[in-house]
């Protein structure tokens, strides 16, 4: 399947968000962290989850107009 | 080295902040892994050693994309049956899905994949590289002869034990039982197989009593925890192992398991997510992994075990 500009900026979108999530997460695997940077944490990822869920509705947007 | 699997792991992704969170996750949980940020050079590697037994590919990529590298993979690779291929795509879609089962990819995740999700899937495809290295592995004559040593223990075992249910007394006999009577009775003037013809005998209620209790006793010391047979087969095989200061591989004990091997290694995988069970890499081969019981396995084992001993205690 072709990549076209739109495709290739999500699927660049969506390693931009693994960097992130995973960044974030060997931050949390490294030490326990108090309960204030926990809560932060959670909310980040939670986040992530969110913009990645997004980014699927993008593309599955995408494929459907091809 | 590695605490999941004795393989080695290849990470290709063009971005090399991708490779460098998937290889800092892997390498937390134990796994050996190198990171390939040009797709075309992962050959050189596969060529390079025999150790890798995971390749984690992304599709997308510039110049050689992730199905075209998986193809290549298996064409110049076709005789090593344990190379396990994950992908993750930031762009997942049913052609690429395809695509990747057709070359027989065991994972197709999609990016952003969690450290947990991620740890998942590389321990699950080592542990199934391993496995396929050692069923492809050819034994030798003295290695043969010593697994049919003890698969003939194991058939003299059976017999005897055999032998003992035939001489359990006929159903008729229990049936006239007048109530009251002891549940352990003498076989009177039976010649026994074994020869022991004054050897009580338990009635068959009894025994099936027993075999109620043993399942009781076992729900209770697992408790919260239901356990498949072949589960209880790797559990006991382990104990038994312990106790006569022996060890298993890891596919020793599929073979012990009475199980398909792939039921066994997820049976194992249960095990360990339970904390029962834990897996020890060799020291002296990268690639083998021994199985013992932690300290709450042994302690539920012999928790068991005292348990039925006081029950099997005469009264």
């Amino acid at each position: 399947m072709e990549s076209t500009p739109l495709r290739q900026a999500l699927h660049d979108l969506n390693s931009t968000l693994q960097i992130a999530t995973g960044n974030i997460e060997l931050l949390e695997m490294s030490g326990p962290l108090n309960e204030e940077c926990q809560e932060y944490v959670t909310i980040a990822l939670k986040a992530l989850e969110h913009a990645a869920a997004q980014v699927r509705v993008l593309q599955r947007d995408a494929r459907s107009t091809d | 080295m590695n605490e999941q699997g004795g393989n080695r792991v290849l990470i290709v992704d063009d971005d090399p902040a991708v490779l460098q969170v998937y290889g800092r996750v892997l390498a937390r949980v134990g796994h050996r892994c190198t990171e390939v940020s040009d797709p075309h050079e992962v050959l050189g590697f596969l060529r390079g050693s025999p150790d890798y037994g995971v390749v984690i590919t992304d599709l997308n990529m510039p110049g050689l994309g992730g199905v075209e590298l998986m193809r290549q993979v298996r064409e110049q690779f076709a005789e090593r049956s344990w190379l396990q291929l994950i992908v993750i795509t930031g762009n997942a879609s049913l052609e690429s899905a395809i695509d990747s089962l057709r070359l027989d990819a065991t994972e197709y995740l999609q990016k952003p994949v969690s450290a947990t999700d991620l740890t998942r899937a590389v321990s699950r495809a080592a542990l199934r590289s391993e496995a396929s290295r050692l069923l492809g592995a050819s034994i030798s004559r003295s290695e043969y002869l010593e697994r049919l040593k003890e698969v003939a223990a194991v058939a003299g075992q059976l017999v005897g034990q055999i032998r003992g249910l035939d001489a359990l007394p006929p159903a008729s006999a229990e049936a006239n039982q007048a109530p009251g009577t002891p549940a352990v009775e003498a076989a009177a003037g039976e010649d026994l197989p074994g020869g022991d013809a004054a050897r009580p005998v338990a009635s068959k209620g009894a025994t099936l009593k027993f075999i109620w209790q043993l399942q009781e006793t076992r729900r209770e010391v697992f408790r919260g925890s239901t356990l498949p047979e072949s589960s209880w087969d790797i559990l006991t095989e382990l104990m038994s192992l312990e106790l006569s200061g022996k060890r298993i591989s890891v596919s020793g004990l599929c073979l012990a398991a009475n199980c398909p091997v792939t039921t066994a290694l997820r049976r194992i995988d249960e095990l360990t997510d339970l904390g029962l069970i834990v897996k020890d890499p060799d020291p002296a081969d990268a690639r083998r992994l021994y199985v013992r019981m932690t300290e709450v396995g042994r302690s539920k084992m012999e928790e068991f075990l005292n348990q039925v001993a006081r029950g099997l205690a005469p009264t």
